[in-house]
């Protein structure tokens, strides 16, 4: 790549990317404010539309759209979902959103065969998003906070998304387009997430499967491997949420990988190929 | 006896209704198409759409079912994977390979390909791109970046690492780096304050009046393959407005070239 000036550049390229000033001192300090956490904003490219998701303010998850025009970009709030409706009293915010790193490069596949990649596969579209979601009761201290993930498919959000609806209510998006359980171990690997390290867990969403299954074409080759179980992804909370409420269905399965343990991993990081796992050790 | 009675009603309908269908529409011209034909027109259906088809008529059914294209495009779309292979690899090859790729998630065999020390600890960050393991110590002064290429790396051998030195003679001290490995580019962030600002003739009449904050973002890139020494070249520079909403804590930085 020759850089220069703007308009010396006839390569298309495309970066977007969130940054966090730290300049609201206030906000920093108090960890119940509406002000939101750096990693509660994350790009989100889909039919080349940049969306921004967003947690910032009274139990809502808002879907912003990157409008770039000769005035400079600008979001554009395109929706407002709710998230799981909340006892009274109870406060929640967001800690972080994960998403799968995803190519947005039209050349990428010419340019990844020429390395030694083994997959000749990689990921085109998101398929689910976490939302690290926060809740407690400034009135109960007691009771501390809760920590869950809102497991998200995609898809089905940018459907929600373009259906108009500005404003749209738990009942008509959540339960059937996401998970929600209780937070413990989560790691992005590839189109699946790392909820265990000894054995390692790999949970996947699979909502095109299930949804075109009866439609899927008979391979005629004959398949001799079991699929592991799908689960309904049905649990339900109560404590800080309204339990009769939190209700999730998108289907997952757990596949256990039983010759990997990665116990003493303080950070994991994964893709479609590669698990690395970093320890901390002392060397003389 | 209701129900019965409900259900000869609903056939008779449905034998009047099939009768009327028949005689009112004549046989379908789109089936008297070579397969050939209808393959390539099928091809051009989204694949929402191909699982729709399959339920209308068995005729397109089978062709589907028996086009290692036509169930390759299918099984790619609900993986929602694509494939790097050239284009004139056999697609009935192409499916066999997509198949194998399912049954390895369905099953994954991870085997331990190296352990290395890194002398560098946390909390520096490590970033993991596409089988780039990349890692940047922000706290450096200046901030030291370094990557190795797992694909490239031997079992059982220490990673070799690639470092790149920025050249901060060129550069004024960058406050962030992106890395987006699939471009091939790394990008330098730099932010200019408001105050700085103000000398800027043509923005001082904005600020007055409109009370906005504004910040200057400098952006610089490089290409990342096979890099060394850095040299960062301006490419961009934005001035945003902080939004409202966010309370000033954060900005939205984008760059795009098309």
């Amino acid at each position: 790549m020759e850089g220069g000036n703007r308009d010396a550049c006839e390569w298309p390229w495309y970066v977007s990317s969130l940054l966090w000033l730290r300049q609201n001192s206030e906000a920093l300090r108090d960890p119940h404010t509406t002000t939101p956490e750096p990693e509660a904003f994350k790009p989100l490219v889909a039919d080349d539309h940049v969306f921004v998701l967003t947690k910032y303010d009274e139990n809502h998850l808002e879907v912003c759209k990157l409008e770039i025009t000769s005035t400079g970009p600008s979001l554009q709030t395109i929706c407002s979902l709710e998230l799981p409706p909340l006892m009274s009293g109870v406060e929640v915010y967001s800690t972080g959103i994960f998403v799968e790193w995803v190519p947005t490069s039209k050349n990428y596949a010419r340019s990844r065969s020429s390395r030694a990649s083994h997959s000749h596969f990689y990921s085109s579209t998101f398929g689910t998003i976490a939302l690290l979601l926060d809740y407690f009761k400034p009135s109960d201290p007691s009771l501390g906070s809760s920590n869950y993930v809102l497991i998200i498919g995609i898809e089905a959000l940018l459907y929600t998304i373009r259906t108009g609806v500005r404003n749209v209510p738990w009942a008509d998006w959540g339960p059937s387009n996401t998970h929600f359980f209780k937070r413990t171990l989560l790691f992005p690997a590839g189109p699946s997430w790392i909820t265990g390290r000894s054995p390692l867990v790999l949970r996947q969403y699979y909502p095109r499967r299930t949804r075109y299954a009866p439609s899927i074409p008979e391979d005629t080759s004959s398949s001799s491997h079991t699929e592991p179980q799908v689960c309904p992804s049905t649990e339900v909370f109560g404590k800080l949420l309204d339990e009769h409420n939190v209700e999730t269905n998108l289907p997952y399965r757990d596949v256990v990988v039983n010759n990997l343990n990665l116990d003493l991993a303080e950070v994991i990081l994964a893709d479609r190929e590669w698990i690395v796992g970093m320890a901390k050790t002392s060397v003389r | 006896m209701a129900p019965k009675r409900t259900n000869r009603k609903i056939k008779r309908k449905l034998v009047k209704l099939a009768a009327i269908t028949t005689s009112t529409y004549p046989p379908s011209i789109l089936l008297h198409l070579p397969t050939e034909l209808l393959v390539k027109i099928l091809a051009y259906l989204p694949v929402k759409d191909l699982f729709s088809v399959r339920w209308t008529c068995r005729a397109l059914s089978d062709i589907i079912a028996g086009t290692a294209y036509l169930r390759y495009i299918i099984r790619a779309h609900i993986n929602g994977v694509e494939d790097s292979l050239p284009p004139d690899f056999p697609y009935s090859e192409r499916l066999e390979l997509l198949r194998r790729h399912e049954q390895s998630w369905s099953a994954p065999q991870f085997n331990l390909f190296t352990k290395c020390v890194t002398k560098k600890s946390f909390p520096e960050y490590f970033i993991l791109q596409d089988g780039y393991l990349i890692y940047e110590s922000i706290l450096a002064d200046p901030p030291q970046y370094r990557y190795t290429d797992l694909y490239s790396a031997a079992r059982n051998e220490e990673l070799r690492w690639v470092h790149i030195t920025i050249d901060n003679s060129l550069v004024p001290p960058l406050d962030g780096v992106t890395f987006a490995i699939d471009h091939n580019l790394v990008v330098g962030l730099r932010f200019v304050s408001l105050t700085i600002l103000l000398w800027v003739q043509n923005l001082t009449e904005v600020l007055a009046t409109s009370n906005l904050e504004m910040v200057m973002v400098s952006i610089y890139n490089l290409p990342f393959w096979n890099s060394r020494l850095v040299h960062f070249i301006l490419s961009h520079q934005l001035i945003l407005c902080r939004f409202h909403k966010f309370m000033g804590t954060a900005i939205l930085l984008c760059a795009q070239k098309s």
